[in-house]
């Protein structure tokens, strides 16, 4: 948790500031995020460059690391199966929210044309949860349950915003891993998205 | 997301051009304050998305409940899957955490 603290108050720090009108007006019409995360991209690539074991660490990839985005995509129906008993909203449409892997903007989008704006928000705001779960306790998740935790909860954001996070806590040796999993998961939200929508 | 992965790749040559000038201490301290400046400026987004915070309240539980249960699921699968990966990703080897980690 000693990573983790920082990193969520760091996020508490800028929503208070925000709310309480103490940002600059600048950083709220123009999303800083977006360069901040290619700056992140490019200190990992950097990390990765730099690493006289990259050819060995994509030597070393094996057909089982497809378990990873399999059990992602299973345990996150089976979890949103489970919740939908206790909403208001239909199992397809928790399967929907759960179908966005934390690829928020993709899957709300998806859903707020096929379902309409209020379930497009709750998919918004689901997935940007999961996302932020990730990047506060990746450090803990790694320490605890080992490497494929982190990468498994990132979802579909493991090839850009909790790729760094994932590559400190569990080692350079995971990044390759984490970026085959996104990217499985990230060509599978339009299909599964708009499969349960359609139900 | 495809621009972001393009900047890593970019980096990555960078980084084997700079191979052996770069110090790994540096870089993770680097990543680590560009991650906290990434969660900072979510925050301002969040805080400073009047709509946003407005829904929060009434949206905001049906989404952690989903989110929850979707991280629940995945977590139990993790636990699963976790011993068929305690040796890394690649082949099985002897190596611990400490011997294949030392750069992150």
């Amino acid at each position: 948790m000693s990573a983790s603290l920082p990193i969520l108050g760091c996020f508490v720090l800028g929503l208070l500031l925000a709310r309480f009108g103490l940002v600059p007006a600048l950083l709220l019409e123009h999303d800083p995020t977006l360069p901040a995360l290619w700056l992140l991209m490019a200190l990992v690539g950097l990390s990765l460059g730099a690493d006289r074991r990259l050819m060995e660490i994509l030597r070393s990839l094996r057909p089982r690391i497809l378990l990873l985005p399999l059990g992602t995509t299973v345990g996150t129906f089976a979890g949103c199966a489970l919740v939908s008993i206790f909403l208001v909203y239909s199992l397809a449409d928790c399967l929907a929210v759960g179908a966005g892997f934390a690829y928020y903007s993709l899957s709300s989008v998806f859903i707020t044309q096929y379902r309409g704006e209020e379930l497009g928000t709750v998919a918004l705001l689901a997935n940007i949860f999961r996302e932020l779960f990730t990047l506060i306790f990746t450090p803990a998740l790694a320490r605890l349950m080992g490497a494929p935790a982190p990468i498994m909860c990132g979802g579909a954001s493991t090839m850009d915003t909790t790729l760094p996070g994932i590559t400190r806590a569990a080692g350079t040796l995971w990044t390759f891993p984490s970026i085959v999993h996104a990217m499985i998961l990230d060509f599978s939200v339009p299909f599964w998205v708009t499969l349960f929508c359609s139900l | 997301m495809y621009t972001a992965l393009s900047i890593m790749i970019c980096g990555m040559l960078a980084g084997r051009i700079l191979r052996g000038r770069l110090r790994a201490e540096a870089l993770r301290r680097w990543i680590f304050l560009a991650i906290m400046l990434l969660l900072f400026l979510l925050g301002v987004a969040v805080g400073g998305n009047e709509r946003l915070v407005r829904d929060l309240p009434r949206l905001g539980g049906a989404a952690l409940t989903l989110a929850l249960g979707a991280l629940g699921g995945t977590l139990v699968c993790a636990a699963l899957l976790g011993p068929r990966f305690r040796n890394g990703p690649g082949p099985q080897t002897r190596t611990t955490r400490d011997e294949k980690d030392p750069g992150a």
